[in-house]
Protein backbone atom coordinates (compact mmCIF):
# COMPACT_ATOMS: atom_id res chain seq x y z
CA UNK A 1 0.00 0.00 0.00
CA UNK A 2 2.72 2.48 1.06
CA UNK A 3 4.77 1.37 -1.94
CA UNK A 4 1.84 2.12 -4.25
CA UNK A 5 1.38 5.59 -2.73
CA UNK A 6 5.09 6.32 -3.09
CA UNK A 7 5.07 5.12 -6.69
CA UNK A 8 2.06 7.29 -7.43
CA UNK A 9 3.67 10.28 -5.68
CA UNK A 10 6.82 9.79 -7.69
CA UNK A 11 4.95 9.79 -11.00
CA UNK A 12 2.98 12.90 -9.93
CA UNK A 13 6.06 14.85 -8.86
CA UNK A 14 8.02 13.79 -11.97
CA UNK A 15 5.23 15.03 -14.25
CA UNK A 16 4.84 18.36 -12.48
CA UNK A 17 8.62 18.87 -12.28
CA UNK A 18 8.93 18.30 -16.04
CA UNK A 19 6.10 20.82 -16.43
CA UNK A 20 8.03 23.28 -14.23
CA UNK A 21 11.14 22.82 -16.35
CA UNK A 22 9.09 23.28 -19.53
CA UNK A 23 7.25 26.43 -18.40
CA UNK A 24 10.47 28.10 -17.22
CA UNK A 25 12.19 26.98 -20.41
CA UNK A 26 9.64 28.55 -22.78
CA UNK A 27 9.39 31.75 -20.72
CA UNK A 28 13.15 32.16 -20.71
CA UNK A 29 13.42 31.19 -24.39
CA UNK A 30 10.83 33.68 -25.64
CA UNK A 31 12.07 36.51 -23.41
CA UNK A 32 15.66 35.91 -24.39
CA UNK A 33 14.63 35.80 -28.07
CA UNK A 34 12.84 39.13 -27.69
CA UNK A 35 15.78 40.68 -25.80
CA UNK A 36 18.44 39.65 -28.29
CA UNK A 37 16.27 40.68 -31.25
CA UNK A 38 15.87 44.19 -29.84
CA UNK A 39 19.29 44.95 -28.44
CA UNK A 40 19.17 48.40 -30.04
CA UNK A 41 16.04 49.30 -28.09
CA UNK A 42 17.20 49.10 -24.47
CA UNK A 43 14.22 51.05 -23.13
CA UNK A 44 11.65 48.61 -24.43
CA UNK A 45 13.65 45.62 -23.28
CA UNK A 46 14.00 47.04 -19.76
CA UNK A 47 10.26 47.72 -19.67
CA UNK A 48 9.41 44.21 -20.83
CA UNK A 49 11.68 42.68 -18.19
CA UNK A 50 10.04 44.82 -15.50
CA UNK A 51 6.56 43.83 -16.72
CA UNK A 52 7.46 40.12 -16.82
CA UNK A 53 9.00 40.08 -13.34
CA UNK A 54 6.12 41.97 -11.79
CA UNK A 55 3.53 39.63 -13.28
CA UNK A 56 5.44 36.36 -12.87
CA UNK A 57 6.67 36.94 -9.32
CA UNK A 58 4.41 39.60 -7.82
CA UNK A 59 1.08 37.98 -8.63
CA UNK A 60 1.85 34.48 -7.37
CA UNK A 61 0.48 35.02 -3.82
CA UNK A 62 -2.87 36.04 -5.26
CA UNK A 63 -3.12 33.22 -7.79
CA UNK A 64 -2.02 30.91 -4.97
CA UNK A 65 -4.76 32.25 -2.73
CA UNK A 66 -7.39 31.63 -5.43
CA UNK A 67 -6.10 28.07 -5.96
CA UNK A 68 -6.19 27.45 -2.19
CA UNK A 69 -9.70 28.82 -1.97
CA UNK A 70 -11.10 26.57 -4.70
CA UNK A 71 -8.69 23.68 -3.93
CA UNK A 72 -8.06 23.16 -7.65
CA UNK A 73 -4.28 23.08 -8.09
CA UNK A 74 -4.50 20.74 -11.09
CA UNK A 75 -6.70 23.19 -13.00
CA UNK A 76 -4.23 25.92 -12.00
CA UNK A 77 -1.28 23.98 -13.43
CA UNK A 78 -3.14 23.19 -16.67
CA UNK A 79 -4.25 26.82 -17.05
CA UNK A 80 -0.69 28.00 -16.44
CA UNK A 81 0.69 25.65 -19.08
CA UNK A 82 -1.99 26.66 -21.55
CA UNK A 83 -1.42 30.40 -21.08
CA UNK A 84 2.35 29.95 -21.34
CA UNK A 85 1.90 28.04 -24.59
CA UNK A 86 -0.27 30.83 -25.99
CA UNK A 87 2.52 33.21 -24.96
CA UNK A 88 4.96 31.07 -26.94
CA UNK A 89 2.71 31.24 -30.00
CA UNK A 90 2.61 35.04 -29.70
CA UNK A 91 6.41 35.31 -29.64
CA UNK A 92 6.27 37.77 -32.56
CA UNK A 93 4.41 40.31 -30.38
CA UNK A 94 6.76 41.12 -27.47
CA UNK A 95 4.25 42.82 -25.16
CA UNK A 96 1.45 40.25 -25.47
CA UNK A 97 3.95 37.38 -25.22
CA UNK A 98 5.53 38.88 -22.09
CA UNK A 99 2.20 39.39 -20.33
CA UNK A 100 0.89 35.92 -21.23
CA UNK A 101 4.14 34.23 -20.22
CA UNK A 102 4.18 36.09 -16.90
CA UNK A 103 0.59 35.07 -16.08
CA UNK A 104 1.10 31.47 -17.25
CA UNK A 105 4.33 31.12 -15.30
CA UNK A 106 2.77 32.50 -12.10
CA UNK A 107 -0.30 30.22 -12.26
CA UNK A 108 1.67 27.08 -13.13
CA UNK A 109 4.18 27.64 -10.34
CA UNK A 110 1.60 27.91 -7.59
CA UNK A 111 -0.61 25.13 -9.02
CA UNK A 112 2.27 22.66 -9.16
CA UNK A 113 3.65 24.00 -5.88
CA UNK A 114 0.43 23.24 -3.99
CA UNK A 115 0.48 19.68 -5.36
CA UNK A 116 4.15 19.15 -4.42
CA UNK A 117 3.60 20.53 -0.92
CA UNK A 118 0.56 18.34 -0.33
CA UNK A 119 1.98 15.01 -1.53
CA UNK A 120 3.53 14.35 1.87
CA UNK A 121 2.72 17.26 4.19
CA UNK A 122 5.58 18.67 6.30
CA UNK A 123 8.16 16.81 4.18
CA UNK A 124 10.52 18.88 2.05
CA UNK A 125 11.62 16.30 -0.52
CA UNK A 126 8.73 16.73 -2.97
CA UNK A 127 8.86 20.55 -2.98
CA UNK A 128 12.64 20.21 -3.49
CA UNK A 129 12.19 17.93 -6.48
CA UNK A 130 9.53 20.25 -7.91
CA UNK A 131 11.52 23.50 -7.67
CA UNK A 132 14.90 22.11 -8.81
CA UNK A 133 14.37 21.85 -12.61
CA UNK A 134 13.27 25.49 -12.90
CA UNK A 135 16.84 26.80 -12.82
CA UNK A 136 17.85 24.40 -15.61
CA UNK A 137 14.85 25.42 -17.71
CA UNK A 138 15.71 29.10 -17.31
CA UNK A 139 19.34 28.53 -18.27
CA UNK A 140 18.72 26.34 -21.32
CA UNK A 141 15.79 28.43 -22.57
CA UNK A 142 17.85 31.59 -22.26
CA UNK A 143 20.69 29.97 -24.15
CA UNK A 144 18.47 28.83 -27.02
CA UNK A 145 17.00 32.33 -27.24
CA UNK A 146 20.48 33.86 -27.26
CA UNK A 147 21.40 31.81 -30.32
CA UNK A 148 18.28 33.18 -32.03
CA UNK A 149 17.09 29.71 -32.85
CA UNK A 150 13.62 30.40 -34.12
CA UNK A 151 11.74 28.38 -36.63
CA UNK A 152 8.21 27.15 -37.01
CA UNK A 153 9.46 23.64 -36.24
CA UNK A 154 10.31 24.79 -32.70
CA UNK A 155 6.88 26.31 -32.34
CA UNK A 156 5.19 23.10 -33.49
CA UNK A 157 7.38 21.02 -31.14
CA UNK A 158 6.50 23.42 -28.32
CA UNK A 159 2.77 23.11 -28.95
CA UNK A 160 2.95 19.31 -29.20
CA UNK A 161 4.92 19.13 -25.93
CA UNK A 162 2.41 21.40 -24.21
CA UNK A 163 -0.53 19.30 -25.37
CA UNK A 164 1.26 16.12 -24.21
CA UNK A 165 2.03 17.64 -20.80
CA UNK A 166 -1.50 18.99 -20.35
CA UNK A 167 -2.93 15.57 -21.22
CA UNK A 168 -0.55 13.87 -18.80
CA UNK A 169 -1.37 16.29 -15.98
CA UNK A 170 -5.08 15.91 -16.69
CA UNK A 171 -4.92 12.10 -16.66
CA UNK A 172 -2.74 11.61 -13.59
CA UNK A 173 -4.93 11.14 -10.48
CA UNK A 174 -4.17 13.34 -7.49
CA UNK A 175 -4.83 12.57 -3.83
CA UNK A 176 -7.53 14.78 -2.32
CA UNK A 177 -6.20 17.82 -0.46
CA UNK A 178 -7.17 17.30 3.19
CA UNK A 179 -8.28 20.00 5.60
CA UNK A 180 -5.34 20.60 7.91
CA UNK A 181 -5.45 21.43 11.60
CA UNK A 182 -4.43 25.04 12.11
CA UNK A 183 -1.24 25.85 14.01
CA UNK A 184 -0.77 27.96 17.18
CA UNK A 185 -2.14 31.33 16.22
CA UNK A 186 0.24 33.48 18.29
CA UNK A 187 3.30 32.21 16.42
CA UNK A 188 2.10 32.05 12.80
CA UNK A 189 2.76 35.73 12.07
CA UNK A 190 6.29 35.68 13.46
CA UNK A 191 7.19 32.43 11.63
CA UNK A 192 5.98 33.89 8.34
CA UNK A 193 7.83 37.17 8.89
CA UNK A 194 11.15 35.57 9.86
CA UNK A 195 11.13 33.01 7.06
CA UNK A 196 10.15 35.61 4.48
CA UNK A 197 12.98 37.88 5.68
CA UNK A 198 15.30 34.91 5.22
CA UNK A 199 14.06 34.34 1.63
CA UNK A 200 14.41 38.05 0.89
CA UNK A 201 17.98 38.10 2.23
CA UNK A 202 18.82 35.02 0.16
CA UNK A 203 17.68 36.84 -2.95
CA UNK A 204 19.72 39.91 -1.95
CA UNK A 205 22.84 37.77 -1.46
CA UNK A 206 22.29 36.07 -4.83
CA UNK A 207 22.23 39.43 -6.62
CA UNK A 208 25.13 40.94 -4.70
CA UNK A 209 27.59 38.20 -5.70
CA UNK A 210 29.95 39.27 -8.42
CA UNK A 211 30.36 36.22 -10.64
CA UNK A 212 31.51 37.51 -14.02
CA UNK A 213 32.75 34.08 -15.13
CA UNK A 214 29.21 32.65 -15.08
CA UNK A 215 28.61 33.99 -18.60
CA UNK A 216 30.96 31.34 -19.97
CA UNK A 217 28.69 28.55 -21.14
CA UNK A 218 30.21 25.58 -19.35
CA UNK A 219 30.75 27.44 -16.05
CA UNK A 220 27.23 28.84 -16.21
CA UNK A 221 25.85 25.37 -16.85
CA UNK A 222 27.75 23.79 -13.95
CA UNK A 223 26.65 26.64 -11.66
CA UNK A 224 23.02 26.07 -12.69
CA UNK A 225 23.40 22.33 -12.06
CA UNK A 226 24.88 23.08 -8.60
CA UNK A 227 21.92 25.36 -7.79
CA UNK A 228 19.37 22.81 -9.04
CA UNK A 229 20.97 19.91 -7.19
CA UNK A 230 21.15 21.99 -3.99
CA UNK A 231 17.39 22.50 -4.18
CA UNK A 232 16.84 18.85 -5.15
CA UNK A 233 18.90 17.28 -2.37
CA UNK A 234 18.01 19.93 0.23
CA UNK A 235 14.57 18.42 0.68
CA UNK A 236 15.85 14.87 1.11
CA UNK A 237 18.56 15.92 3.56
CA UNK A 238 16.12 18.06 5.56
CA UNK A 239 13.68 15.17 5.88
CA UNK A 240 16.46 12.86 7.06
CA UNK A 241 18.44 15.14 9.39
CA UNK A 242 15.97 17.88 10.31
CA UNK A 243 15.18 21.32 8.90
CA UNK A 244 17.24 23.24 11.43
CA UNK A 245 20.41 21.17 11.10
CA UNK A 246 20.50 21.15 7.31
CA UNK A 247 19.42 24.78 6.97
CA UNK A 248 22.01 26.10 9.41
CA UNK A 249 24.88 23.92 8.16
CA UNK A 250 24.02 24.77 4.55
CA UNK A 251 24.12 28.52 5.17
CA UNK A 252 27.17 28.50 7.48
CA UNK A 253 29.20 26.43 5.01
CA UNK A 254 28.01 28.47 2.00
CA UNK A 255 28.76 31.88 3.56
CA UNK A 256 32.60 31.92 3.49
CA UNK A 257 32.72 30.06 0.17
CA UNK A 258 30.47 32.58 -1.57
CA UNK A 259 31.90 35.69 0.07
CA UNK A 260 35.66 35.13 -0.07
CA UNK A 261 36.11 32.90 -3.13
CA UNK A 262 33.88 34.52 -5.73
CA UNK A 263 36.56 34.33 -8.37
CA UNK A 264 37.13 30.57 -8.02
CA UNK A 265 34.30 28.78 -9.83
CA UNK A 266 34.73 25.34 -8.26
CA UNK A 267 34.41 26.77 -4.74
CA UNK A 268 31.38 28.85 -5.76
CA UNK A 269 29.75 25.67 -7.13
CA UNK A 270 30.05 24.04 -3.70
CA UNK A 271 28.86 27.25 -2.03
CA UNK A 272 25.87 27.52 -4.38
CA UNK A 273 24.96 23.90 -3.70
CA UNK A 274 25.02 24.44 0.09
CA UNK A 275 23.26 27.81 -0.20
CA UNK A 276 20.37 26.28 -2.14
CA UNK A 277 19.86 23.41 0.31
CA UNK A 278 17.88 25.95 2.34
CA UNK A 279 15.33 26.69 -0.38
CA UNK A 280 12.96 23.68 0.02
CA UNK A 281 13.30 24.03 3.80
CA UNK A 282 12.02 27.61 3.96
CA UNK A 283 9.32 26.82 1.40
CA UNK A 284 8.01 23.80 3.32
CA UNK A 285 8.20 25.53 6.71
CA UNK A 286 6.31 28.54 5.36
CA UNK A 287 3.63 26.36 3.79
CA UNK A 288 3.26 24.30 6.96
CA UNK A 289 2.78 27.44 9.05
CA UNK A 290 -0.47 28.07 7.15
CA UNK A 291 -1.23 24.55 5.88
CA UNK A 292 -4.60 25.40 4.37
CA UNK A 293 -3.05 28.21 2.29
CA UNK A 294 -0.04 26.52 0.77
CA UNK A 295 -0.44 28.17 -2.63
CA UNK A 296 -0.47 31.57 -0.97
CA UNK A 297 2.62 30.65 1.08
CA UNK A 298 4.38 29.49 -2.10
CA UNK A 299 3.57 32.81 -3.75
CA UNK A 300 4.84 34.77 -0.75
CA UNK A 301 8.31 33.33 -1.29
CA UNK A 302 8.45 34.65 -4.86
CA UNK A 303 7.17 38.04 -3.76
CA UNK A 304 10.00 38.08 -1.19
CA UNK A 305 12.46 37.32 -3.98
CA UNK A 306 11.25 40.42 -5.82
CA UNK A 307 11.55 42.50 -2.66
CA UNK A 308 15.13 41.24 -2.32
CA UNK A 309 15.83 42.29 -5.89
CA UNK A 310 14.32 45.74 -5.35
CA UNK A 311 16.34 46.13 -2.15
CA UNK A 312 19.46 45.28 -4.11
CA UNK A 313 18.64 47.85 -6.79
CA UNK A 314 17.95 50.59 -4.27
CA UNK A 315 20.90 49.81 -1.98
CA UNK A 316 23.23 49.62 -4.96
CA UNK A 317 22.84 53.36 -5.42
CA UNK A 318 23.87 54.20 -1.86
CA UNK A 319 26.23 51.45 -0.77
CA UNK A 320 29.23 49.68 -2.14
CA UNK A 321 27.94 46.16 -2.53
CA UNK A 322 31.05 44.26 -1.55
CA UNK A 323 32.16 41.53 0.79
CA UNK A 324 31.27 43.37 4.02
CA UNK A 325 27.75 44.03 2.77
CA UNK A 326 27.31 40.37 1.77
CA UNK A 327 28.63 39.18 5.15
CA UNK A 328 26.13 41.42 7.00
CA UNK A 329 23.26 40.16 4.86
CA UNK A 330 24.34 36.54 5.38
CA UNK A 331 24.32 37.11 9.16
CA UNK A 332 20.80 38.55 8.95
CA UNK A 333 19.83 35.55 6.81
CA UNK A 334 21.27 33.03 9.27
CA UNK A 335 19.62 34.81 12.23
CA UNK A 336 16.19 35.06 10.65
CA UNK A 337 16.30 31.45 9.42
CA UNK A 338 17.39 30.17 12.83
CA UNK A 339 14.66 32.04 14.70
CA UNK A 340 12.05 31.26 12.04
CA UNK A 341 12.78 27.53 12.11
CA UNK A 342 12.90 27.53 15.91
CA UNK A 343 9.44 29.09 16.07
CA UNK A 344 8.29 26.73 13.30
CA UNK A 345 9.36 23.75 15.41
CA UNK A 346 7.36 25.22 18.30
CA UNK A 347 4.17 25.46 16.27
CA UNK A 348 4.71 21.99 14.84
CA UNK A 349 4.70 20.35 18.26
CA UNK B 1 -16.69 54.47 7.78
CA UNK B 2 -13.20 52.95 7.71
CA UNK B 3 -13.66 51.80 4.08
CA UNK B 4 -14.87 55.26 3.14
CA UNK B 5 -11.74 56.81 4.63
CA UNK B 6 -9.45 54.32 2.86
CA UNK B 7 -11.28 54.96 -0.43
CA UNK B 8 -10.94 58.72 -0.02
CA UNK B 9 -7.25 58.34 0.83
CA UNK B 10 -6.68 56.25 -2.29
CA UNK B 11 -8.47 58.71 -4.55
CA UNK B 12 -6.53 61.64 -3.09
CA UNK B 13 -3.30 59.66 -3.46
CA UNK B 14 -4.02 58.94 -7.13
CA UNK B 15 -4.92 62.59 -7.73
CA UNK B 16 -1.67 63.69 -6.08
CA UNK B 17 0.45 61.46 -8.32
CA UNK B 18 -1.29 62.55 -11.53
CA UNK B 19 0.79 65.70 -12.16
CA UNK B 20 4.00 63.70 -11.80
CA UNK B 21 2.81 60.96 -14.12
CA UNK B 22 1.68 63.60 -16.62
CA UNK B 23 5.05 65.32 -16.41
CA UNK B 24 6.83 62.03 -16.96
CA UNK B 25 4.59 61.22 -19.92
CA UNK B 26 5.29 64.62 -21.41
CA UNK B 27 9.01 64.06 -20.89
CA UNK B 28 8.71 61.09 -23.17
CA UNK B 29 10.73 58.03 -22.46
CA UNK B 30 8.73 55.11 -21.17
CA UNK B 31 11.73 54.17 -19.06
CA UNK B 32 10.52 56.67 -16.44
CA UNK B 33 6.94 55.49 -16.51
CA UNK B 34 7.10 51.72 -16.52
CA UNK B 35 9.57 51.25 -13.64
CA UNK B 36 7.55 53.69 -11.53
CA UNK B 37 4.28 51.98 -12.35
CA UNK B 38 6.03 48.67 -11.71
CA UNK B 39 7.25 49.83 -8.31
CA UNK B 40 3.77 51.06 -7.44
CA UNK B 41 2.32 47.70 -8.46
CA UNK B 42 4.86 45.75 -6.41
CA UNK B 43 4.06 48.09 -3.48
CA UNK B 44 0.39 47.26 -4.02
CA UNK B 45 1.13 43.54 -4.12
CA UNK B 46 3.08 43.77 -0.86
CA UNK B 47 0.23 45.66 0.83
CA UNK B 48 -2.24 43.12 -0.59
CA UNK B 49 -0.16 40.19 0.66
CA UNK B 50 0.11 41.71 4.15
CA UNK B 51 -3.65 42.27 4.15
CA UNK B 52 -4.23 38.62 3.16
CA UNK B 53 -1.83 37.36 5.86
CA UNK B 54 -3.72 39.36 8.47
CA UNK B 55 -7.04 38.09 7.09
CA UNK B 56 -5.85 34.46 7.26
CA UNK B 57 -4.56 34.89 10.82
CA UNK B 58 -7.85 36.52 11.86
CA UNK B 59 -9.80 33.67 10.27
CA UNK B 60 -7.74 31.02 12.06
CA UNK B 61 -8.14 32.96 15.32
CA UNK B 62 -11.92 33.04 14.93
CA UNK B 63 -11.97 29.30 14.28
CA UNK B 64 -9.84 28.53 17.33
Amino acid sequence: MIKDIMKNNLSIITTYSIGHFYVDFICSFVLSLIIFQNTNNVTSIASLIVIYNIIAFGTQPFFGFIIDHYKKPKIGAITGLLISTIGLIFFFNPLIATILLGIGNAIYHVGGGVIALNLEPSKAKYPGIYVAPGALGLFLGGLLGYFQIQSWIFLVIGIILSVALITLIHKIPLPKIPKFKEKKINLIGIVLLLLLVSVCMRSLIGYSLNLEWKYLFILGLVLTIAIASGKFFGGFLADKYGFMKVGMIGLIVAAPLLVFFQSIPIIVFIGAFCFNLVMPITLTALAEAIPNYKGFAFGLTTLSLVIGYLLFLSLKNYLVIGQIFTVIVIFINIGSLYLGLKKYEEIKT
Amino acid sequence: MKNYKIGMGLILGIMATMPFVAADLKAGPEIYIIPNVGLALIGGFIVGAVFLIRWIIRKIKNKQ
